[in-house]
């Protein structure tokens, strides 16, 4: 009996499935050699950088709250915290005895620097703009610290919960008017920062006073950037690293069957939101009927099959089917004939389109056709990435494919649809890609911001995403599943949505070498 | 002789003036800057891009910026990175003995291969030798660095299991375990240098074998081991040696992809990543210091010509 009951388990555990650690006792100690797809671009932690760079400051730096894995908000460095009636005052109470990795103690005054600083527009932080809603930030006493917001918002809890908003670190780490750092600056996190070697390696050691007691259990993290995928899944399979990130997608079915036992996968599900831009302040894209011609051009299951090797999943909206902020909009299935008669309609008479793309996106090999053979003639630029930013950013596209991050809160991401007039004419467009603007839409978008009642705010949110869903200045296209890889000998490892490293979701506090 | 030297010497700073020049001018054509790059994909103000690009210096125009950077240059400073922040000269000091120790290793490999093999193939012309001697020539070739590393990688790294995969263990901190991570980029590298050289230490042994000296000394009894290698040999390596010479180049600031399939932190890598983030003043180090490697290979190379040719007069 025990012997089938063991078996019904084993068959029902997928194989790919992380490693059961429940028996095991964890050990300490070890290096575990993480393989990363790109090199960090720097160590100043409040600005952005790279998607990779987030990625490595999670182990150092800590939100006041976290985002669990069933999407629940906890707390991580603030223990717990009220909001006021009006939805305008947020107070929090901080975790006691939080060290940071110069030994000082976390206090109230640490978070207030933090913010002020990050709002200083001399020290160029990308969080400013998510902080602009902060008025003012009082320590009210060692562990008390209360932020005023310039008009209520329910989503600023859920905007803590990203690292890209809010991280604390000792006051005055970075000094005023200063912004290049040799190093990163001391965290709160289970591991501190050793030494960054740019393109050989960077090096974290075990926090011995990390507030989670008993973690982490390895002695040091080493990131290794190798940037060739197949290079780095062989490195992973004979054991010179322990986790890379992004597995190659044509590997992930084969390790999903089982066929080769040496690794495992850790999903990042929804960190590859992935969409396509249409410039829509210049001919042909100022079409909306064109725009929906495109939407109806393209086979989003074709393109998961063949660019993201089927890991994936079709996307009509900005966020996943199961994530509060989905609405179910109506799939739009492609229809070639339909696509045909609204790009006679609008009057296309095979006008140029520039379609701008970076090396390595490869939805465009499929995309293309696509439009093709519904009568879009489509010209490709394939560029490197400097130059791809310069081009999205001045506007100077007609398509371009895109991605974001998996938010938690439409709040986080609104500001990408929301006009921006200036920045068109500036040739800046550093949030709204598109230059699409919709006083109507703006409205709907502010008012739910400031809402406080949950239902009203969702049907807010609802309104707005419906006219981006019919306007299409954005035609979202899917969610690439991503893929952490895992060799056998290192136990415990989960991430989260967004390849984070240190959430209360998991990451690699928990993580232990077994050999 | 050494005057010789010294003239070329002097030769070199008008040579790495003008490298720069080109570089520093090249590289500010693409479109692109490091600001927007440092930046990334995040969201941000206008006021914190201008910001950034006074603080990094970037807002003056370019010819003022190029001479800034040659003022500071010939005080001995290069600048710091504009990603890592760190000084230029210690960013491509710490990198260079990497790019160079690989590139010994293939050159030795190359050597090693090519000379006998290209020999072999000459001597025994048209024999199984001979074919399989041009039949790896021509792999060598053929094959692309990428693929041919990877196949290595699965074969030695994964599967045997002989070989690490990936990384770079500096010789003072274990020398055998530098070797032993040194192998397979090695390999790689020394095979593409090796299937060219075959190549031409073949056909100059050919048409050396055919001369009029070669009948004479065979005609006078010398054995033809003799022959071969008192004479021919040497004076075949005169192509080689250019060719070799040259191929330094490739392996300095070529081995880029061999450097990025097995995370090798070589300088080729370093030039590859300056140019993707924009580190004007990386890139610029990086190739100044690639250029002035190349100019010094090629002045041996030129003084080796001397040694295998007395005919030669170093002018």
């Amino acid at each position: 009996m025990k012997r089938v009951l063991l078996l019904l388990i084993a068959l029902a555990t997928p194989p790919w499935f992380s490693q059961p650690t429940a028996q095991e006792k964890p050990r300490y100690g070890g290096t575990l050699n993480v393989g990363i797809h790109s090199d960090l671009y720097g160590l100043n932690p409040f600005v952005r950088m790279r998607s990779i760079d987030r990625t490595v400051r999670s182990l150092v730096y800590e939100t006041l709250v976290s985002i669990d894995s069933k999407a629940e908000i906890k707390p991580f460095l603030a223990e717990s915290w009220k909001i006021s009636a009006e939805g305008r005052e947020y107070t929090f109470n901080l975790r006691r005895g939080v060290k940071f990795h110069n030994g000082a103690d976390m206090t109230a005054e640490d978070v207030k620097w933090a913010i002020e600083y990050a709002q200083n527009p001399q020290h160029g932080a990308t969080a400013k703009p998510l902080l602009e809603n902060v008025e003012s930030v009082r320590a009210l006493d060692r562990y008390t610290v209360k932020f005023t917001l310039k008009k209520p918002a329910v989503a600023f809890l859920s905007s803590l919960t990203n690292l890209g908003t809010l991280f604390v670190l000792p006051k005055e780490s970075i000094p005023t008017e200063e912004t290049k750092v040799e190093n990163m600056p001391p965290g709160t996190g289970p591991f501190a920062f050793k030494e960054w070697r740019a393109g050989a390696h960077a090096s974290f050691e075990r926090f011995k006073d990390y507030w989670q007691k008993g973690f982490p259990y390895l002695d040091r993290v080493v990131f290794k950037p190798l940037p060739d995928a197949a290079a780095r899944l062989a490195a992973l399979r004979a054991g010179d690293l322990h986790i890379i990130t992004r597995v190659p997608s044509q590997w992930v079915a084969k390790l999903q069957r089982g066929e080769t036992a040496d690794v495992s996968l850790a999903p990042a599900k929804y960190s590859g939101m992935r969409e396509l831009y249409l410039n829509v302040v210049r001919p042909p894209f100022n079409n909306v009927k064109i725009r929906q011609a495109v939407a109806y051009a393209i086979d989003k299951q074709k393109i998961i099959e063949g660019a993201y090797w089927g890991q994936g999943e079709a996307t009509e909206e900005r966020f996943f089917k199961g994530s509060p902020w989905h609405f179910g909009f109506p799939e739009r299935k492609r229809d070639l004939s339909k696509a045909r008669a609204l790009l006679k309609d609008a009057g296309y008479k095979g006008e140029k389109i520039v379609f701008v793309a970076r090396q390595g996106q490869e939805e465009v090999t499929f995309i293309v056709p696509q439009l093709q053979e519904a009568g879009f003639n489509v010209v490709v630029e394939t560029l490197e990435a400097g130059t791809y930013r310069t081009r999205s950013r001045t506007g100077d596209f007609d398509m371009s494919p895109g991605g974001g991050d998996n938010a938690v809160d439409p709040d986080e991401v609104t500001v990408e649809f929301m006009c921006d007039e200036e920045a068109v004419k500036l040739k800046v467009r550093d949030n709204n890609r598109t230059g699409y603007c919709n006083k109507q839409l703006d409205a709907l978008f502010d008012q739910a911001s400031r809402s406080l009642d949950p239902k009203k705010r969702r049907e807010l949110y609802r309104k707005g995403f419906a006219i981006l869903y019919e306007e299409l200045a954005e035609v979202f296209l899917a969610f690439e599943h991503r893929f952490f890889g895992v060799h056998p000998n290192a136990r415990g490892f989960t991430s989260d949505d967004n390849e984070n490293l240190d959430t209360a979701a998991g990451g690699l506090f928990r993580v232990w070498l077994s050999r | 002789m050494t005057l010789y030297i010294l003239r070329r010497l002097v030769q070199l700073i008008p040579v790495l003036l003008l490298a720069s020049f080109i570089v520093f001018f090249i590289i500010h054509l693409i479109p692109g800057d490091p600001v927007e790059v440092m930046l990334g994909e995040g969201r941000y103000t206008q006021e914190t891009y201008e910001l950034l690009r006074k603080k990094m210096g970037l807002d003056e125009p370019l010819y003022i910026q190029y001479v800034h950077w040659l003022n500071r240059m010939v005080h001995g400073d290069l600048g710091q990175s504009l990603r890592t922040q760190r000084p230029v000269l210690d960013t491509i000091l710490e990198r260079y003995p990497a790019t160079i120790y690989l590139a010994l290793a293939a050159l030795l490999l190359g050597v090693v291969i090519a000379i006998p093999a290209g020999t072999i193939a000459a001597v025994k012309q048209n024999t199984p030798w001979d074919y399989s001697a041009m039949a790896f020539a021509l792999f060598g070739i053929a094959v692309p660095n990428f693929w041919f590393a990877l196949l290595l990688i699965l074969g030695f790294g994964l599967y045997l299991g002989w070989f690490p995969t990936l990384g770079y263990i500096d010789p003072s901190v274990n020398f055998r375990t530098f070797l032993w991570h040194l192998t397979l980029p090695a390999l790689v590298l020394g095979t593409d240098l090796a299937s060219t050289v075959t190549r031409y230490v073949r056909a100059e042994m050919l048409e050396q074998l055919r001369l009029d000296y070669v009948r004479t000394a065979r005609a006078k009894g010398l054995p033809k081991r003799m022959v071969i290698y008192k004479h021919t040999l040497r004076n075949s390596l005169l192509a080689a040696t250019t060719v070799i010479g040259l191929h330094v180049g490739r392996l300095l600031g070529g081995s880029t992809v061999v450097e990025t399939v097995f995370a090798w932190p070589g300088v080729a890598r370093l030039v590859l990543e300056a140019v993707y983030s924009r580190d004007y003043p990386v890139l610029q180090g990086a190739v100044l210091l690639l250029a002035l490697t190349f100019v010094g290979v090629n002045l041996l190379v030129d003084v080796l010509y001397k040694w295998l040719d007395p005919r030669i007069s170093l002018r």
